[in-house]
């Protein structure tokens, strides 16, 4: 029973990582039906933030503040002058959503160089827990991501705002004649995606490699997640999180965990084939 | 297919939704290569009859048989291979494909080019036959769908309101190539314009509240006091 | 034959001459050639040739389904990975391992693209699903290969793949592999031209308008579309295996995300679905990006970026046929203010 805590643990970590970025995600598919590849970037943009920060000499809490607000803006820019021309067609806005993520990720190693770049997170070293040591920042990872979410899902429920989100997703038209203005729907809408990406890559910058293609990895999990567990639901995005974050822990105890990220895609692929609107669908 | 030869069989055929009825115990039988119009009020049950021949609509109870086979039940393209081929109301094409293509890639699966020819004639479409579909008129596109419906080669062709949206002169030319199908196919067409159905001169079968109340010639439904009272709505 | 019937037989003819008259054409002028050039840069002619195959592997399912692979470089990398550690690795008999390297990669990508493509085809996921799904797999596909570094040589690849021989005769020299990758492109290119201009390319044209109409028709669209699939990856395998044999090692830029994305670049400067605007846009644009690359190394992959935003936002028929709208506007409106 004690071998498994550090393995829920690890389980966990991952898992509200992919709540945070796949929630972003699924506002953002599942309100305009955009597919956004340049997702993952917010979460560089987030990591990168924290490492102008404390190269000027700020804290972790500081960047934790500021860079979702960085992410809440460029997502707004962004929206105006990109994405709002590609509503509606999937292609499109796969196509301009990945040049535009090649362009920053060129850009961010120009400035930056392609070597790891070193942040420091709070709580170093691990604690004792139910017996077992683990680190400490994981647990504060865990506790704050599924806080955020929680955040996150009570603005979408009691909010004037959530309703309107809530509304557009179920359909435009109507959210239209219930006074809804769509393009401050969708713009904020897409801002919040983008900012809660950025938030998780602050959190994740002191656990793994900052460097300009850090983004493109949970890009891919979490859209499966999306997909898997049901666009545009939010029990679905919890879902899908639960079953990729949690099968990807699991099995990279035992393979290689690249191989362990192919196993899980696959089995996406074989899930989306019998189920292919998702496990919890809106 | 021996002309004159019952073809299409419907026994007690009946469809509730809870507790309305749509279609009303219906006895009938259609011969084959004849052309047959299926007429009355809206409501009275007409596309019903023909979701539930074509297999989208399960009976609630009784029987449809085709040749000597029982059909009732059977899903869709079960039916669809047995030979029944239907037309929707919307004219469904290939839009970016021209008049030609659209016939051949439904004449495909029966490999024969000579037929493809050979419907363009009939639909008369002989002068478009390299337009794009999705640059022809409204009554084109109908024609073409049923062109294509017959490419199929079905053996029985169900035809739901094939003049909707037709002017006059399309409706008549219509009717025209629909009698030249007289003998080749087994021809079911449901519909509401009058002169059209005059034009087609063909068996008539009236439903009304789910029940047919009348079959047989058109000159003698059109006499027919009953029938002109449903339609008159003093039933 | 009736008059009607003629009139088919004519407009499909017509379909197939120009695209077929342009496949003649550069394929003759291909043919001579090595006449005029050298060994070196006629290698980089072969590469090109390979990567132009490779464009024509994709073309074969976009250009004629509209369904977008964003993973294509899969294929075309595991038929290079196959050929290099089948002839590398297996110890196999000198004779006949590079046959069977081809034969692995080929299959390898034929598998691979079965598999995938059973659970997403037939699950119904279509268009942009279907291209992230793809994006996946390469992205997938690139870690292993950098991951496995016993099998694969992980970040430094494989070097010492032999040239390709065939019953005794090496594809050694530059002229004759040379003819080996124009022999496989020609083949390719006239077999692809042939299908997708009979009756199997306008079913599938038909599937893309209206895939419901075309199953009520009778035809199980997604077994087409499989097949397409599948053919097409084949044939990237095909050209990732042979590009291995020119270049004598492997590595993970073949298997690349990056790659994939080039090699949409070069389908749709050509004009999807001309299948032989593949080859000539991989031609054109490779020389671009040779240039550009050598400013800096960041400058290509922004150079795709912009080239895609402005493909959507721009250009969306593609930039030649931008250019030669524009230019046909201009020419009308100098003849206007000439009256």
């Amino acid at each position: 029973m004690q071998a498994a805590i550090p393995l829920i643990l690890n389980a966990m970590t991952l898992i509200s990582i992919l709540l945070l970025v796949s929630l972003g995600m699924a506002i953002i598919f599942g309100l305009m039906n955009v597919i956004n590849l340049a997702h993952g970037e917010f979460i560089t943009i987030g990591a990168f933030t924290l490492v102008v920060i404390q190269g000027l000499g700020g804290s972790f809490w500081i960047a934790l503040i500021v860079a979702p607000m960085v992410g809440y803006v460029i997502g707004l820019v962004l929206e105006k002058i990109l994405i709002s021309r590609v509503y509606g067609n999937p292609l499109h806005a796969i196509l301009v959503t990945w040049g535009l993520s090649l362009i920053l990720q060129q850009v961010i190693q120009l400035g930056f160089g392609s070597a790891p770049q070193p942040v420091s997170g709070p709580f170093p070293g691990p604690v004792t827990i139910a017996g077992v040591l683990y680190p400490a920042y994981r647990l504060f990872l865990i506790a704050f991501a599924l806080a955020t979410f929680v955040a996150v899902v009570v603005i979408f429920k009691k909010t004037r705002f959530g309703l309107d989100l809530r509304a557009s997703i179920q359909s435009t038209e109507i959210a239209a004649v219930m006074g809804v203005n769509p393009d401050r729907v969708n713009a904020h809408a897409f801002a919040l995606g983008s900012a809660l990406a950025t938030l998780a890559g602050v959190l994740i910058a002191p656990m793994a490699a900052v460097t300009a293609y850090m983004g493109i990895n949970y890009l891919a999990r979490s859209f499966f997640v999306v997909l898997v567990g049901g666009a545009g639901s939010i029990p679905g995005v919890a879902a899908g999180s639960g079953i990729i974050g949690g099968l990807e822990t699991l099995l990279s105890y035992q393979i290689p965990v690249t191989v362990a990220q192919a196993t899980v895609l696959i089995l996406a692929i074989v899930i989306l084939r019998f189920r292919p609107q998702g496990i919890l669908p809106s | 297919m021996i002309p004159g030869q019952p073809l299409l069989r419907l026994e007690g055929v009946t469809r509730t939704f809870g507790a309305f009825t749509a279609v009303n115990n219906v006895t009938e039988e259609f011969s084959s290569a004849d052309i047959n119009c299926i007429i009355g009020p809206n409501g009275a049950g007409k596309s019903t009859l023909l979701n539930m021949i074509c297999g989208t609509l399960p009976v609630t109870s009784g029987k449809i048989t085709l040749g000597e086979k029982p059909i009732q039940g059977l899903s869709g393209d079960r039916i669809a291979k047995l030979g029944i081929a239907r037309k929707f109301q919307m004219p469904s094409v290939f839009p970016s494909l021209t008049v030609v293509e659209n016939l051949s890639v439904a004449a495909a699966l029966r490999g024969d080019d000579a037929l493809v020819a050979d419907i363009l004639s009939n639909i008369r479409m002989e002068d478009e036959a390299h337009s794009l579909a999705a640059e022809l008129a409204h009554g084109k596109k109908q024609w073409l769908e049923i062109g294509m419906a017959l490419a199929l080669r079905p053996k029985i062709l169900l035809l739901d309101e094939p003049t909707a949206g037709l002017s006059a002169d399309e409706t008549r030319a219509t009717a025209a190539f629909l009698k030249e199908l007289k003998g080749d196919v087994t021809v079911v067409v449901i519909e509401h314009d009058m002169a059209f159905v005059r034009d087609l001169a063909a068996r008539t079968i009236v439903m009304h509240l789910g029940e047919i109340i009348a079959s047989g010639a058109f000159a003698e439904i059109e006499s027919n006091e009953m029938v002109k009272d449903v339609y008159l709505g003093r039933r | 034959m009736s008059s009607g019937l003629k009139k088919i037989h004519r407009q499909a003819a017509n379909r197939m001459r120009v695209p077929t008259l342009v496949a003649v054409v550069l394929v003759l002028a291909l043919c001579v050639l090595p006449i005029w050039i050298d060994g070196y840069t006629l290698n980089n002619y072969r590469d090109i040739l390979l990567l132009g195959l490779f464009a024509l592997s994709l073309d074969l399912f976009w250009g004629r389904t509209g369904i977008l692979s964003f993973g294509h470089a899969t294929f075309f990398g595991l038929g290079a990975y196959g050929m290099a550690i089948t002839t590398i690795k297996l110890g196999l008999d000198p004779a006949w391992a590079s046959l069977a390297g081809l034969a692995v990669g080929v299959l390898l990508a034929a598998v691979v693209a079965l598999f995938v493509g059973y659970f997403i085809l037939y699950g119904g996921v279509r268009g942009a699903y279907f291209t992230i799904v793809t994006l996946a797999l390469t992205m997938i596909a690139s870690h292993i290969a950098i991951g496995w570094s016993s099998m694969t040589g992980g970040d430094s690849g494989l070097i010492g793949v032999p040239p390709l021989s065939v019953l005794g005769y090496t594809f050694y020299d530059p002229v004759s592999s040379f003819y080996l990758a124009l022999g496989a492109l020609t083949l390719c290119l006239f077999g692809s031209l042939w299908v997708m201009h009979g009756r199997f390319g306008l079913v599938l044209k038909a599937i893309q308008d209206d895939e419901t109409k075309a199953r009520t028709l009778g035809y199980k669209t997604q077994w087409l579309l499989l097949k397409t699939f599948v053919v097409s990856a084949a044939m990237a395998g095909l050209a990732g295996a042979l590009y291995a044999t020119g270049t004598g090692f492997v590595a993970p830029d073949m298997i690349a995300l990056l790659l994939s994305t080039e090699v949409i670049i070069w389908v749709a400067v050509g004009g999807s679905g001309s299948l032989v605007g593949a080859v000539i846009g991989t031609a054109i644009v490779w020389q671009l990006q040779v240039k550009i690359s050598s400013i800096s190394f960041a400058a290509w992959p922004i150079a795709i970026g912009v080239f895609f935003i402005l493909l959507v936002l721009v250009f969306p028929e593609g930039p030649v046929a931008f250019l030669a709208r524009k230019l046909s506007k201009l020419r009308g409106s100098r003849k206007g203010e000439a009256q």
